[in-house]
C-alpha cells in the first residue's frame, strides 16, 4: 500500500466511520420513536405515570390508559381532607395533561385479558391489543372478614379506602355528627395500601373533632397489636387529642371488629362486646384488584412479580405495580408505585423502543400529618432483590423534633404532593 | 530526516489522516460517553422528580440547571452530615459517586423553565 493510498484508506475509514455514525443515529431515532402498543390499566400513580413516562420517552409507541373514572382522586391526602387541611378539588385531577401529551385515556373498565392473544376487553364492548400490558389496578376488598359488612354497608359506614365518594361520605357524616358524639374506626389487617394511612387518619378526625364537636371520641379498635410509625402518633395522640382517641389493641378485644350492623351502628368485638356509633368508619382487608386475578397474575390476594422490572412471574409480557403487586419490604403507597412506575416505563421503553434499560432502583417515602404544621415521614430505597429488603437508607422522624422541623416536613409533603400528581398526570 | 520534499509532504498527511481520524473517533466515543451518561442521568433523575419539580419556589427546590460541580458538592454536604434533611441524606447515600456524576450531568443539560 502506497502513503497516498493509505492516506485515502484512512480518510475513506473516517468517512465510513461517521457514515456508520449517522446510519446508526438515524437508526435509533426511528427506533426511539417506537412502534407498539402498550395497554395499562389504572390510572393512579402506578399507570398515570408509566402513561406518561413511556409516552414522552417513546411518542410514536400507541399507549392507552383505560381507567374507569373520568377523574381521579388521590387517597394520599384525602386525609387531610378530612381533617380540612385541603379542599376536595384539590385532591382530585383531571387526565387532560395525558390526553394533551397523545396518551389515548378510555373511560371505562377493564374486564378481560388474553395472554395467549395479547388482548384487553373493555366492559364498553371494545377490545384493545397489546404488545406490554402494565396492570396497576391498586385495591379490591375482601369483605367477609367483618360480618355484615358489605359494599351496601358501606354506604352508612364508610371504607373512604378508595378516595372520592367514600371519603365524602365519611366527611359528611363528620359534619353532621352531634358534639359529644363517638367515632368508631377500625383499620385494616395486614397487607393493606398505605401503612401509616388509618392513624394519619385518626390524627386528622381528632384535629377536626378538637375544633368542631367538642366532647367527642375517636375510638380505634384495631386488628394489629402494632403499626407504622407507632411512636410518633401516639406521641402527637398524647399532646393534642388526649381526650379524644383512645387506641385499643386486640388483645382487648379478642381481635378488633367482628361484627356491624349499619342500620343500627352498632360493631361488635371479638369479645361480643356491642358499641353505637355516630359514625363508623369500616376499612376492611384487601387484595389486589379484580383484574390481575382475571389476567392469572395472581398468586393468593395479590402478584409476584420479577424485582428486576415488577414484570409478573406468571404471565409474559404484563408488569404488576402498585398496591396489587407482592413487593416485600417496600410498602404500599403511591410513591412506591409511582417509584415502580419508572423501572417498568424503562423496561417497556427499552423493549420497544431501542431504549437502554438500566438496572432497577426503588424509593419510597411516606408523610403523615398529625396535627396542623406537624407533619413525620418514614422512607427508604429497596434492593431489587427477592425480599426487596432497604439498603442502607431507612430513616424515620424521631419523636421530639422541634416544632420547625416538623412544620418542614409537612410542607415538603405539600412539594411531594404536587410534584408527584404532575408526574402522574403529565400536569406542569 | 526524512529525504525529499515529496516524502515529507506524504508523511505530514499520513500524521494529519491519523490525526483528524483518531480524533474522530475520540470526539465521537467521547459523545456516546457523554450522551450515555446524560442518559442514565436521566433515568436516574426519575428518583428526584417525584419530589423535586422544575418551578417550585418552596421547601423542596427545584434541581434542573445546577452545574456539575454544584450538584456534587451538595450531594457531598448530605453525605458527610453537613446537611442533615432525612430523605435527601438517604438519596444521598444510596448513590455511588458515578451515579452522582450522570445525575449531576443530566440535571446541568436541563434548563430551567423557572416559574
Amino acid at each position: 500500500m502506497s502513503q497516498l493510498s493509505r492516506r485515502n484508506f484512512n480518510i475513506m475509514l473516517g468517512a465510513t466511520g461517521a457514515a456508520t455514525l449517522a446510519s446508526t443515529a438515524i437508526g435509533t431515532f426511528a427506533y426511539a420513536q417506537g412502534k407498539g402498543r402498550v395497554v395499562i390499566i389504572g390510572g393512579g400513580a402506578g399507570g398515570g405515570t408509566v402513561a406518561h413516562l413511556v409516552k414522552k420517552g417513546a411518542p410514536g409507541l400507541d399507549v392507552t390508559l383505560v381507567e374507569a373514572n373520568a377523574q381521579y382522586t388521590s387517597c394520599f391526602f384525602s386525609n387531610l381532607y378530612l381533617g380540612g387541611f385541603r379542599s376536595f378539588e384539590s385532591i382530585t385531577h383531571s387526565y387532560d395533561g395525558l390526553k394533551k401529551l397523545g396518551v389515548n385515556v378510555v373511560t371505562d373498565y377493564a374486564t378481560g385479558v388474553d395472554s395467549a392473544k395479547k388482548t384487553v376487553t373493555l366492559r364498553g364492548g371494545a377490545t384493545l391489543a397489546y404488545d406490554k400490558l402494565v396492570l396497576s389496578p391498586g385495591i379490591d376488598f375482601k369483605w367477609g372478614g367483618i360480618e355484615g359488612y358489605s359494599d351496601d354497608a358501606a354506604q352508612m359506614m364508610p371504607h373512604a379506602w378508595k378516595a372520592g365518594a367514600q371519603t365524602q361520605v365519611l366527611k359528611k357524616q363528620l359534619e353532621a355528627m352531634k358534639a359529644g358524639g363517638t367515632v368508631i374506626m377500625s383499620p385494616p389487617p395486614n397487607p393493606f395500601r398505605c401503612p401509616p394511612g388509618p392513624y394519619e387518619r385518626a390524627s386528622m378526625i381528632a384535629s377536626y373533632l378538637k375544633a368542631n364537636k367538642p366532647g367527642s371520641k375517636l375510638i380505634i379498635m384495631d386488628p394489629k397489636p402494632k403499626f407504622s410509625k407507632q411512636a410518633l402518633f401516639q406521641e402527637g395522640w398524647a399532646a393534642h387529642y388526649q381526650d379524644i382517641i383512645e387506641w385499643v389493641p386486640p388483645d382487648l378485644t379478642g381481635g378488633g371488629v367482628k361484627k356491624v350492623d349499619a342500620k343500627a351502628m352498632t360493631v361488635t368485638t371479638g369479645d361480643g362486646e356491642t358499641v353505637k356509633a355516630d359514625v363508623a368508619n369500616i376499612i376492611p382487608a384487601q387484595m389486589a384488584g379484580k383484574i390481575v386475578h382475571v389476567a392469572g397474575c395472581s398468586d393468593g390476594d395479590w402478584c409476584p412479580i420479577n424485582p428486576a422490572d415488577f414484570s409478573s412471574t406468571k404471565v409474559k409480557d404484563i408488569y404488576v405495580i402498585g398496591d396489587a403487586s407482592i413487593a416485600k419490604k417496600m410498602p404500599k403507597s403511591g410513591f412506591s408505585a409511582n417509584s415502580q412506575a419508572k423501572v417498568v416505563a424503562n423496561s417497556v421503553l427499552a423493549a420497544l423502543a431501542g431504549k437502554k434499560k438500566f438496572p432497577a432502583r426503588y424509593r419510597n417515602t411516606c408523610w403523615s400529618l398529625i396535627s396542623a404544621n406537624n407533619g413525620v415521614k418514614v422512607g427508604a430505597s429497596y434492593k431489587a432483590g427477592a425480599d426487596m429488603v432497604e439498603v442502607n437508607s431507612k430513616f424515620i422522624s424521631k419523636t421530639g423534633e422541634t416544632a420547625e422541623l416538623r412544620k418542614q416536613t409537612f410542607e415538603e409533603s405539600l412539594d411531594w404532593y404536587t410534584a408527584m400528581t404532575n408526574e402522574m398526570f403529565a400536569k406542569g | 530526516m526524512p529525504g525529499s520534499g515529496f516524502i515529507r509532504v506524504m508523511l505530514m498527511l499520513k500524521n494529519l489522516a491519523f490525526v483528524i481520524a483518531t480524533s474522530m473517533a475520540a470526539l465521537t466515543s467521547l459523545a456516546a460517553f457523554a450522551n450515555e451518561e446524560r442518559e442514565y442521568g436521566e433515568y436516574l433523575a426519575g428518583e428526584c422528580t417525584s419530589c423535586h419539580r422544575d418551578g417550585a419556589n418552596e421547601t423542596i427546590p427545584p434541581i434542573v440547571g445546577y452545574e456539575v460541580w454544584a450538584f456534587v458538592s451538595l450531594m457531598d454536604t448530605y453525605r458527610n452530615g453537613e446537611r442533615d434533611n432525612q430523605a435527601m441524606v438517604s438519596v444521598a447515600k444510596s448513590l455511588d459517586e458515578e451515579q452522582i456524576k450522570a445525575l449531576a450531568i443530566y440535571f446541568a443539560s436541563v434548563e430551567p423553565k423557572g416559574n
